[in-house]
Formats: structure tokens, C-alpha cells, sequence
């Protein structure tokens, strides 16, 4: 069991976000809109249950999902962003993302 | 001597001037710096409206090869324009002007030529600025040297109390950490010399301190909120005002509520005036050197030094150098069409873990300072862009936005009942809404369409920045409609003198009123009804007024009356006595004499500070202050019937007739019915010669049933 953590951070306007690892939603929000001065939305946190974990992320509104395998035997930290041209992207991290 | 004063010069203007080839020989004989701000000269003889500047941005630090100004247009308008300039001679630039605000200024030159009669002593330096092009004949002016910067600004830096002060970084030794530039500069370097380095004549507001926590009493969270650090500003920060101005509040802190993983925020993105203030968080994840760093505390006092001007630089409206391009349609334009992003900029702005290499790369060539389009913006950028807690967002985006609604079948008119709108000084401004259907279908609005929930209220001072007025309170209905049919209207008063941000209506001058009332299908928006308020007539309505523009008076007239606000409450019995005759003692009677005239509850609590806690855990209980029936009577009768006519037209009709339709409630309901039905008859007569809507008068009850019933505030009659 290790720490997930996943940072919605630029390019969200008042989307609603759905998170799923392993196929089971355990994240949905609405509204969520980045807060330009720290460049973040939202922060969500959960255990991993085993090493490797699918993640799913969809941007319901604007129909766009993302799907990758995260080695989750250790705290991992993934980053989503929806870039300028409208695509999501996403960073992994061993260390926890900072905002100033 | 003339050594001394030289001295004292270069130090005053400090580090902008101190760049290499700023005081290189040239021709044969020393130059000296010229940029910084120029304002025009006196002319012979003096001209209203905005002052006319430069500001010249050719050598010192980090030159942007930049000519811009403000050129006034008319009395009250006035055009910022920015211009590219290239050397044409000695102390000569020329260039084209690529930049106005508005954009669609009469202002067609296409062309600046700045010459400077340089000197060495400052005050003695000139600039003749020719403005060219645009098929019109030439427009030459010539200006004096006022500040080798471009903007002045103060910087306040307070921590909170259980922060130590060494995390407080505000300088480093720019030599401590070996991973630097190699053509750095060894130096102490303070967050106030990066900030005069910008361009700005940084102060101290001199207020510096610390915020008590009393964590020692339990039960506080040492975290902060945004909403906590927003009240810690508004209670220690010496400059607090909501208004716009060249002032920041620092806070320095240990964590922010979220945790570590935030280091900083410009928390000031609440109420109407933003930018006022920003946090840095200094045991937040900037406190952890990467692992095997060769000086981790180095490292650290660095990252939180960077911090402290990343933070600041978001009260000056910079983005992240990643975020320059965001804009329409899912957020603001950015101040230029087409800005780009900047994501490898060795810049305070930027994220050092986050360029390519990581902080390591960004710090092996980072030389403590903004980038090139970011110096443009802080020198260069129209004032209201750049300035703290300034409200351009309103002055150029929602109600331009919103004008475009004009036209869909109802109309919104903000009047004064007066021959002209011109207002005493010290007089409260109550002015009159009226929202008409002028369609041919009948319209659904909400049941109290004209109360402060549905409006925007806009004040501009002339030559000042618009303002929202925001009223002391908003009611909460439970949502109801009603119809306005075709021809209809209804009306309310507006008390537009002073709200929460303060008394904005009040100073002597001309001001623009303009009001939006957002509709469930659209936005209706009056014309700006424009007015004045006259200076004062004497030295007794100058002396007044320092105690009358006050949070307590403001208060007490837009709620008619208080038991409790005893400085304000005596502000107004001072002016009753001192000033009976004058327009405001109206006011000041009715509100007198509404709070005296019934029991009124009050919630007594000890004296003094105390902890924060409930009112009932403090010792507080309600208790009654009674009624003083005469005083009330008296209070009202000189307010109301002594002068109905100047009444009726400073407190406005809708206003009047309510005041006069409680007050002869309030006289049957101690039982003077015969005095009841002489005010109502009053009442009528007034209105009737000030030829108000028959409709109206036929609201007004009969003698018989005057006390029948206090109409409300918004009367609604046809037009």
C-alpha cells in the first residue's frame, strides 16, 4: 500500500474530472477550475492497493480521457494538465509536486 | 559640495543607474542616465484633466529600448501609448508606436522622437517629446525628470508570531550557494534592490511586524487559510484600504492550510480589490534542499528568498512564464494579443524544477531577476494593469461586454429628483432607479429586481479608476417573480454614497453612476448618469467631515438608524447641531430618529479584545435599549415636515414617501391618529407639487386610513 497522489493542475475551466484506477471511480468533481496564481485545481489523494495500478482520467464535459499504469509499490505523484491545444497530459513524479 | 551632491544622487537613483556604460565617457564628456519618469511641464497656464507623462527606458538595468506615456484627450479621458525606440543621436531616440489603450483612442500619431537635454544633476535634465504621423501636424512637448523609476510602490513585511524570524527571508549573499552564473555578481541582494532593479522606488510602509497567533491558548490551527490571511491583512497591515494602490502586504508564515506542497500564494483574489496581498509558506517543501546539494542551506534561504519575489511579482499581475498566452475565451486577454509563453525563462516567475535539466539548470543561470516581457509590462503596461488592488478588470472588461445588451425591451435609468444632479458636500447621494418594460410583451423580473442581489453599481471619479460599489448588506428572498407589463415601471432608491469599500462617492468633483441589473436573460444597463458634488462652504463642513466619511456614519445611514455604533451616532447628533440647515442633518434626523423610535435589541459583550469565541461563551446577551418616543417625534418632525420640499428632493421620492409613511404609522401606533393624517396630507402635498406619478399620489391612504400600512421601499407605478 503506497500513496497516490493526483494533481489536476493547468488548463481546467469549470470541468467536471473523473478519476478511476483499476477501473473503479473513486473521484469525480465538478466545477474545477485551475487557480492561475499556484497553477492547481485539485489535489486528490488515495492508497494503492498493489504495485501497478491502471489510471484513468476523464474530463467529462470536454470528452477527453487519458489512461496509464502507474508503479504504485512506492508514493507516486502524477500531475494532469490540460494543455493549450486540448489534450490531456500527464507527469509521474517520485516527489511531490510544489506550487508556488 | 558639488562632490556631496553628486553622491547623494547616484545613491538616490540607486541600481537602475548602475549598469555598465551608465556612466560611460562619451564625446568627450560624462553621460549620464536618462531613463526613468518624465511629467510634463507647467504650462503658463494650467490645464484640467490627466498629467501628461514619459517614461524613457533606454539605459540603467535592463534596458527595454522603451518610450512610453499617458497623453490626456480631454478633460477626463486620456490614452497610454507605448513605443519601441532606437538611438538617433546623442540623448535622441526614435521609434514607432505600437501600442494604445483604447485602442480606438483619436490619438492617430504613429511616431515618437524623445531628444534629453541631459545633465548631471537630476532636476535639471529635460525631454522633448514630438509625437508624428497619422496625417496630423506634429504634437511637441517638453517635460522635466521627476524619478529615475517608473512607478513608486511600499512593501510591508509582516510574519506571524510563531514563525522564526531567520525563515523570514528578505536578502541573500548571491554568492552562497556555488551552483550560480559565473558572471554573477557578488552581493548582498534584498527583495526591495530587485524590485527598484524593476523600476520601482520601493518603500518600506513602515509598518512591519508580527501577527499574533495566541496558540498558546489552544485550539487554533498554527495553518492558514486564504480567508484567514485576507482578515490578517485587513487587520495588520498598516496600509489597508480598499482601494487601489502602490502598496503590498508580505506575509511571511509558516504553512498554508493545504500543507506542504504549497510555498507561496498571492492570496489576494477575494472582494473587490485584488493583489493586495501575498503569503510565502516557509517550512513548505521550499525548506527541503534536493538531496546531496553542496550548500543545502544555501539552497534554502535562496528558494525561499525566490519565493518571496515570485509571490510578489503575482501582486504586480504577473503570470507563471508558462501562462503568458492563456486567454479568451476561458480566461482574461492578457495585457498584449499574442504574448507568448516563456517556459525555459530564467525568471522569478518561472518554475526552477520545471524547466528542462531542472532547478539545478535554472539556477546555474539565474540572474535575480524578471524577464524581458515581464520588465515591460511592470514599466510600460497602463497603470490599472499592473497596479495592486486596482479594478481594471471592470474598467475594460465586463461592463464593455455587458453594454452590448442594451437593447433588449427593458431600460434601466439612474436619476436624481432634482432640477440638476448636483450634490452638497457632506450630503448623503441617494439617487433613484427606475426599470421600465419598454417592449410590447409583459416581462417576468424577480420580485425585487432593483435591490443590491441583482445590481452592479459602477462609480468613476473623473480621472480616477471605476469602482464597484458594494452595499453594507444583501437580502436573501426566497425567489419570487413578478410581471411588468408594457409601459410599466417600478422604482428604488440607491444609496450610492459609500458601501463596504469605503465612502466612493463623496470627495468634491464630478463622478460617472452607471448600474447593470442582471436579468435571468439578460444584463439591462442604465447610461451613466453623471453628477457633482460641491466642495465644501466652510471651514465647519471641512472639520465635520473627518469624523463623518466614516465605516460607523456610512453604516448608520444605509441602515436607518443603530442603538449600538455610539462614535457614529455621534458624528450625526455633532452635525444636527453644528450644520441644522444643511442637507445632511436631514439624513442624519431620519436616521436619529428611526433607531430611537421603537425597543431595540442589542447584544452587549464585555469590554476590550479578547480571544475569539462565541458571543454566549464571551458573557454576550441581548438586551433591549428602549424607545424614546419624544426624541424620535422630534427627530423626525424637523427632518420630514420642518422643509418637506428639500426633503423630499435629498432623500428622493421613493425614500421620502417610505420615511413619511412609517413615521405615520408610528404616530397612530402611539396613538396620535390626528398628527398620523396630518403628515400623510403633508405627504401628499409634497409629492403632488414636485408633479410625482398621480398613480403614486393615489398610494398615498386617505386621511382616515393613514396609518393603514408602511408601503415598502420599492414602490411600483406606471411610468
Amino acid at each position: 500500500m503506497a500513496q497516490l497522489r493526483i494533481d489536476l493542475q493547468e488548463g481546467f475551466v469549470g470541468d467536471t474530472v473523473a478519476i478511476s484506477l483499476d477501473g473503479k471511480e473513486v473521484f469525480r468533481e465538478s466545477n474545477l477550475r485551475t487557480r492561475l496564481q499556484i497553477g492547481l485545481a485539485k489535489s486528490f489523494a488515495t492508497e494503492a492497493n498493489q504495485a501497478l495500478t491502471l489510471v484513468e482520467i476523464r474530463v467529462v464535459e470536454r470528452k477527453l480521457s487519458a489512461a496509464f499504469t502507474v508503479d504504485t509499490s512506492n508514493p507516486v505523484f502524477v500531475g494532469v494538465s490540460v494543455d493549450p491545444g486540448g489534450a490531456l497530459a500527464h507527469r509521474i513524479s517520485r516527489e511531490a509536486f510544489g506550487y508556488v | 559640495m558639488d562632490q556631496n551632491v553628486r553622491s547623494e544622487e547616484l545613491s538616490d537613483t540607486g541600481n537602475l543607474e548602475e549598469a555598465s556604460g551608465a556612466s560611460e565617457a562619451e564625446a568627450g564628456s560624462l553621460r549620464y542616465p536618462v531613463s526613468g519618469l518624465y511629467t510634463v511641464e507647467k504650462l503658463p497656464v494650467p490645464v484640467p484633466g490627466p498629467r501628461e507623462e514619459l517614461r524613457l527606458d533606454v539605459d540603467g538595468r535592463y534596458p527595454q529600448m522603451t518610450a512610453s506615456g499617458i497623453a490626456p484627450l480631454s478633460i477626463s479621458s486620456r490614452v497610454n501609448w507605448i513605443a519601441s525606440v532606437a538611438p538617433a543621436g546623442t540623448n535622441r531616440w526614435t521609434g514607432g508606436i505600437w501600442y494604445k489603450e483604447p485602442a480606438a483612442a483619436p490619438f492617430p500619431y504613429t511616431t515618437v522622437d524623445v531628444k534629453v537635454t541631459n545633465a548631471l544633476f537630476p532636476h535639471l535634465r529635460k525631454a522633448t517629446l514630438t509625437f508624428s504621423g497619422g496625417g496630423v501636424p506634429k504634437r511637441v512637448r517638453s517635460f522635466k525628470f521627476t524619478s529615475p523609476y517608473f512607478h513608486p510602490v511600499e512593501f510591508e513585511f509582516d510574519r506571524a508570531e510563531n514563525l522564526v524570524t531567520d525563515k523570514a527571508v528578505t536578502s541573500i549573499n548571491t554568492h552562497d550557494h556555488p551552483n550560480r552564473p559565473g558572471t554573477l555578481p557578488a552581493e548582498n541582494l534584498s527583495i526591495d534592490e530587485v524590485f527598484r532593479r524593476t523600476g520601482f522606488e520601493v518603500r518600506a510602509s513602515g509598518g512591519a511586524g508580527v501577527v499574533p497567533m495566541n496558540i498558546a491558548t489552544g485550539g487554533v490551527n498554527p495553518n492558514w487559510s486564504d480567508n484567514e490571511m485576507h482578515d490578517a491583512m485587513q487587520t495588520f497591515w498598516s496600509r489597508f484600504g480598499n482601494v487601489a494602490q502602490w502598496s503590498l502586504w508580505v506575509f511571511f508564515a509558516s504553512l498554508h492550510e493545504s500543507g506542504t506542497s504549497l510555498g507561496g500564494i498571492m492570496f489576494d483574489d477575494i472582494g473587490p480589490n485584488h493583489r493586495q496581498g501575498t503569503a510565502i509558506f516557509e517550512d513548505a517543501f521550499i525548506a527541503n534542499a534536493p538531496a546531496g546539494d553542496p550548500a543545502p542551506a544555501a539552497w534554502v534561504r535562496r528558494m525561499r528568498f525566490w519565493t518571496a519575489v515570485h509571490e510578489m511579482g503575482h501582486s504586480f499581475n504577473l503570470a507563471h512564464s508558462w501562462q503568458k498566452a492563456l486567454g479568451p475565451p476561458n480566461f482574461p486577454p492578457p495585457w498584449l494579443p499574442g504574448l507568448a509563453n516563456e517556459p525555459e525563462a530564467r525568471s522569478f516567475m518561472n518554475y526552477p524544477y520545471n524547466v528542462a535539466g531542472g532547478q539545478s539548470a535554472f539556477f546555474s543561470d539565474f540572474e535575480f531577476r524578471f524577464s524581458d516581457g515581464e520588465l515591460l509590462f511592470m514599466r510600460h503596461a497602463p497603470m490599472q494593469f499592473v497596479q495592486q488592488g486596482n479594478a481594471d478588470w471592470f474598467d475594460h472588461h465586463a461592463f464593455q461586454q455587458a453594454a452590448a445588451a442594451l437593447d433588449g425591451g427593458m431600460k434601466l435609468v439612474v436619476r436624481a429628483n432634482r432640477a440638476a444632479p448636483a450634490f452638497d458636500f457632506l450630503e448623503p447621494v441617494t439617487l433613484e432607479l427606475k426599470l421600465t418594460n419598454s417592449s410590447e410583451q409583459p416581462r417576468i423580473i424577480p420580485e425585487h429586481a432593483l435591490e443590491a442581489g441583482h445590481l452592479t453599481i459602477v462609480l468613476k471619479k473623473q480621472g480616477r479608476p471605476a469602482r464597484r460599489l458594494v452595499p453594507y448588506a444583501r437580502a436573501c428572498h426566497q425567489a419570487s417573480s413578478s410581471t411588468l407589463n408594457p409601459g410599466e415601471s417600478i422604482y428604488a432608491s440607491l444609496y450610492a454614497s459609500s458601501g463596504i469599500n469605503g465612502w466612493d462617492l463623496a470627495e468634491p468633483g464630478n463622478y460617472l453612476v452607471q448600474v447593470c441589473l442582471h436579468l435571468a436573460d439578460q444584463d439591462v444597463v442604465s447610461a451613466p448618469m453623471a453628477l457633482k458634488v460641491a466642495p465644501p462652504r466652510g471651514f465647519e463642513e471641512e472639520r465635520l467631515a473627518q469624523d463623518f466619511f466614516s465605516d460607523d456614519v456610512g453604516r448608520i445611514l444605509s441602515f436607518d438608524g443603530s442603538r449600538c455604533l455610539e462614535g457614529g451616532l455621534n458624528v450625526l447628533r455633532e452635525t444636527c447641531e453644528r450644520l441644522p440647515d444643511h442637507r445632511v442633518s436631514v439624513h442624519a434626523r431620519v436616521a436619529l430618529g428611526q433607531s430611537l423610535g421603537r425597543n431595540f435589541k442589542q447584544l452587549n459583550i464585555g469590554e476590550g479584545r479578547m480571544p475569539l469565541r462565541s458571543a454566549g461563551s464571551a458573557g454576550g446577551a441581548v438586551g433591549v435599549a428602549k424607545a424614546k418616543v419624544e426624541d424620535a417625534r422630534k427627530e423626525l418632525a424637523a427632518a420630514l415636515l420642518k422643509r418637506p420640499d428639500l426633503a423630499a428632493e435629498t432623500l428622493g421620492h421613493v425614500d421620502y414617501k417610505y420615511y413619511v409613511d412609517a413615521f405615520a404609522a408610528w404616530l397612530e401606533a402611539n396613538g396620535d391618529r390626528k398628527e398620523a393624517e396630518n403628515v400623510q396630507a403633508a405627504l401628499y402635498k409634497t409629492l403632488a407639487a414636485r408633479k410625482v406619478s398621480p398613480k403614486v399620489l393615489a398610494q398615498i391612504p386617505k386621511p382616515a386610513a393613514a396609518a393603514a400600512a408602511t408601503t415598502k421601499k420599492t414602490a411600483k407605478a406606471s411610468a
